[in-house]
């Protein structure tokens, strides 16, 4: 196919690099002091791809996978950030250096940031990329047949000559498993799978450079979803392509991806070539998750690590690192709040493991101070002993996996009618280089400081 | 007309559920569709049976028709349901009719006949055989709080233990459960130690309600105290007598059933049971880790997220303590962290319990970790079962060798994955005998025959012509 056209110089390029890109949904009723409230769907991207490169994306629902798959072709404007399209690698090193809004700086994203783009330039763009849909049931026009499905990308970019569109056609349906006998078919007359095949014909119309599959096997059968893989890892070796492979499903991506992202709450966590991060995944959540994987062999049972709680609330995303509620090996610095902290106290109060502290605080009543700081009033004035206690049961109760919030406390101090409980500050994780192109934000993982770390 | 005491409890090897040669079909414009043809397996007590296909393969029509609850178009055409020794389906056949309408085939039924089997299936559903359905956003209601939705499963099957816990509340002396209090205020004693306390006053239902209220994390330890001591409420001495009268029959006498309608009645008597159902509500509620119960039982089904949404499903199935859970795709809606908590509580309380599970899924791997069967169907036929080992370990039927070698691996990557090449079957005109042999690599003309069972191994039986003689 048209991969001959392709010019040469385009080697030592980067097909789409993202940088800080981010995407806040703004909600409604906004309240008129404070700032505005959004859903922080993505944040901070640093997401990059390369030609002839298969990207994977995973994180559960509502970690942001299908915005930032959106956001790489602009099908939806971000909130600051932006995306590099066909940029040399030097350009992109130095831009990288520049002090962002400089001169210089703007020059190379009007050349390159798709965001920049105009309309002669974005529909160039719309040609070199496309995307496949999850639901291949609401993502076809129920009154097209399926050549004119497959046709209409191609009219709409005024593919030359006319002549040649039909056989295009036949010859591309035929390439996804479609016979000439499907040409005249309707999608409701088409299984889950055929329609599957279908959209993946019409996203391969005009020889595009760059793919995004959103969940495409999602709606699946396993057998279906087997024929589905088979066929995309064959377009992607005749056809040259590079896809984004967005899905919950790991398994589905360690067998489709070159290179894998993870995501969690609207970040990206992790990042590395597919077989490290699967072979020693280091990030406690993509560790987490890839223990949870239900695996088809009931004699090897692994241990599984269950996370408590859900994903965290978007509008008001934990601080410091994300994860850290959830984190099974959460450390001190890792984000705890007043609140956060507090509230962990007053269970281990009423718990019962420490009768003593249930006895200093019969009813606890908890006044938080600021983001570090909180009191708890006991209605009298403690004794010394007292406060010792409340301090050495902090202590011993830091290595429980049931309070790991009681890390953060960095001191206990006592108050005329109770004690105030000061915390550690919180350290937002930085990207650490653990060799081998495997990048972790995770402040288990001190960033080197020779590198310095790659922002997010 | 079942009664009751026809559902003690079965003998120890005999079978909770038998499926024998079932068949269900849809009457529909296009002809009639075989949905399933030809399922038999069963299940012992305490025991969990996987049912595993693809979509549109008849398994969940499958849990549907234990259950009764087939839709409108559907029939049991042939086969038995046996459930702890009765038959479900008994006189099944005289409920419907096919009848000619020109060319079409329609479907009349008997509504006497339906509502003889409707009564039946009451007494049933909720009490002895629950379900957990896939969408909890749909199949919970919601106008009413999940306290509400929790409490109504316990008021139409087990006013019985809603009446003996408050009776026995009014019956134990004040002096106990102050003792009980003092107990726990002292300090280093542990619960254990109350609770055998508690046992030794001889009052069972106290000891259920004083151990829950034990268990609960989101009290404080004062707290918890404080609901000891509480609990000896005031009740009436016409709604002793009431509760008395309920304990002893099993039921709301039927006297009172109408007369329930007047307000004043309805708050001395029945409002008692609403207040306990709701107390009852909240300990099950903490049986599948809700976190903030207090306020959950007042929430309505949207304001809760997808697992919790889960564990309030698993709450209402667990309520009346049943002996077998229906489970129809329980995880397939959740995100895998949470599938992860979801499974580990449902092989908790599997366990504690000792309820027989009947578990569908499209996800082997999910099987292969909370089953102990597990049986294969493809387009209505059930063409392999097997313990979970077995299967996966040796699996004999073409289309389950095929379905294992489709599921892409976790742990190694592979140059491509297995298939079974084309597409399922239409059910309106199924291939004749084996319904898998259009796709089936090693067909021949005898697979147009119906093949017989065989038993490659104890427990093993897999439907395939391969194996004969």
């Amino acid at each position: 196919m048209q991969s001959d056209n392709r010019p040469d110089k385009r080697k030592g390029h980067v097909l789409l690099q993202t940088i800080s890109l981010s995407k806040h949904f703004p909600l409604k009723g906004t309240s008129l002091i404070g700032r505005a409230k959004a859903i922080r769907a993505v944040d901070d991207a640093e997401f990059s791809i390369r030609e002839n490169q298969v990207v994977g994306l995973v994180g559960e629902s509502g970690c942001g996978k299908t915005t930032l798959g959106r956001l790489i072709l602009r099908l939806l404007e971000p909130t600051s950030g932006t995306a590099l399209f066909l940029v040399p690698e030097d350009t992109l090193a130095k831009y990288r250096i520049l002090p962002p809004r400089s001169k210089e700086a703007r020059a190379i994203e009007d050349e390159y940031s798709i965001y920049r783009f105009n309309r002669k330039r974005m529909k160039a763009f719309r040609e070199k990329t496309q995307i496949v849909f999850q639901d291949p049931f609401s993502s076809l026009d129920p009154h097209m047949a399926a050549k004119d499905i497959v046709a209409e990308p191609m009219r709409a970019h005024h593919f030359r000559p006319k002549s040649e569109i039909e056989t295009r056609v036949a010859n591309l349906l035929d390439e996804c498993g479609l016979g000439k006998q499907f040409l005249e078919k309707l999608p409701h007359e088409l299984s889950g799978g055929q329609r599957q095949r279908l959209a993946i014909g019409r996203a391969l119309a005009m020889a595009p450079s760059l793919v995004v599959l959103d969940e495409p096997t999602s709606a699946l059968d396993v057998s279906v979803q087997a024929q589905i893989l088979n066929l995309l890892q064959r377009l992607k070796k005749d056809f040259g392509l590079s896809f984004v492979f967005i899905s919950h499903h790991l398994a589905v991506v360690r067998q489709m991806s070159d290179y894998v992202y993870v995501m969690y709450a609207g970040q990206i966590v992790e990042k590395g070539e597919t077989e490290v991060v699967f072979s020693s995944p280091s990030h406690p959540y993509t560790i987490a998750l890839m223990s949870a994987i239900p695996v088809p062999d009931p004699v090897s049972r692994r241990e599984k690590i269950l996370l408590k709680g859900e994903i965290p609330d978007l509008s008001k995303p934990p601080n410091g690192c994300r994860f850290h509620p959830r984190c099974p090996r959460a450390l001190a610095n890792c984000g705890w709040t007043a609140d956060e902290v507090s509230t962990t106290l007053s269970e281990l109060i009423t718990s019962g493991h420490h009768p003593e502290l249930a006895e200093i605080f019969r009813s606890p009543n908890q006044k938080v101070v600021d983001e570090l700081t909180f009191e708890i009033e006991a209605g009298r004035e403690l004794k010394g002993g007292e406060i010792e206690a409340v301090r050495s049961a902090i202590e011993k109760e830091k290595e429980n996996p049931l309070f790991p919030a009681l890390r953060a406390v960095k001191e206990v101090s006592g108050l005329p009618d109770g004690v105030r409980v000061s915390l550690t500050p919180p350290l937002v994780p930085r990207f650490t280089d653990l060799g081998d192109l495997h990048f972790v934000a995770c402040n288990l993982f001190p960033p080197n400081p020779e590198s310095g770390g790659d922002s997010r | 007309m079942i009664q009751e005491t026809e559902l003690s409890a079965p003998a120890k090897d005999e079978n909770l559920l038998s499926v024998r040669d079932l068949r269900i079909s849809f009457v529909t414009r296009s002809g009639i569709v075989q949905a399933v043809n030809d399922v038999s397996f069963d299940i012992k007590p305490g025991e969990t049976l996987g049912l595993v296909g693809e979509t549109g393969c008849g398994k969940t029509q499958t849990a549907m028709a234990v259950m009764r609850l087939t839709s409108e178009t559907g029939i049991v055409e042939k086969g038995e349901i046996w459930f702890k020794g009765m038959n479900l389906t008994e006189n099944v056949a005289k409920e419907f009719k096919l009848v000619h309408k020109g060319k079409r085939l329609v479907l009349k039924r008997d509504p006497r006949e339906m509502r003889r089997l409707e009564n039946q299936m009451v007494k049933i559903r909720g009490k002895h055989i629950s379900m957990v359905f896939q969408e909890p956003m749909i199949s919970l209601n919601p106008v009413k709080s999940v306290g509400k939705q929790v409490s109504e499963v316990l008021l139409i099957h087990d006013i019985p233990r809603l009446a003996e816990r408050i009776l026995s509340r009014h019956d134990v002396p004040q002096e106990k459960i102050d003792e009980i209090a003092a107990a726990l205020l002292g300090r280093g004693s542990s619960d254990d130690r109350v609770r055998e306390l508690v046992r030794s006053y001889g009052f069972p239902r106290l000891e259920e309600q004083i151990a829950s209220i034990l268990s609960r994390r989101d009290l404080s330890y004062a707290k918890k105290i404080q609901r000891i001591k509480e609990l000896k409420g005031k009740v009436g001495r016409s709604s002793v007598l009431f509760l008395r009268r309920v304990s002893e029959l099993g039921k709301v006498p039927s006297t009172l059933r109408v007369i329930d309608r007047l307000p004043l009645v309805r708050r001395n008597f029945y409002g008692l049971l609403e207040k306990e159902a709701m107390n009852v509500s909240a300990e099950l509620l903490s049986m599948v880790g809700m976190p903030n119960i207090s306020a959950v039982l007042k929430q309505y089904p949207h304001e809760l997220s997808g697992g919790m949404r889960q564990r309030a499903m698993i709450a209402m199935a667990i309520a009346a303590n049943p002996e077998l859970i229906i489970a129809d795709e329980p995880t397939s809606a959740l995100d895998v962290t949470i599938q992860a908590q979801i499974l580990q509580l449902l092989g908790e309380l599997k366990r504690n319990l000792n309820t027989a599970v009947l578990f569908i899924s499209h996800d082997l791997g999910v099987v292969a970790e909370t089953c102990d069967k597990v049986g294969v169907i493809y387009a209505g036929n059930l063409v392999e079962i097997a313990q979970i080992e077995d299967l996966f370990a040796d699996p004999r039927h073409p289309y389950t060798k095929g379905l294992l070698s489709a599921i892409p691996p976790f742990d190694r990557k592979v140059s491509s994955l297995g298939l079974i090449p084309g597409s399922v079957p239409s059910l309106t005109n199924p291939p004749p005998g084996c319904r898998f042999n259009t796709r089936c690599p090693f067909a021949t003309e005898r697979c147009k025959q119906v093949p017989p069972q065989i038993q490659v191994k104890p427990g093993h039986i897999v439907r395939c012509w391969l194996y004969a003689e």
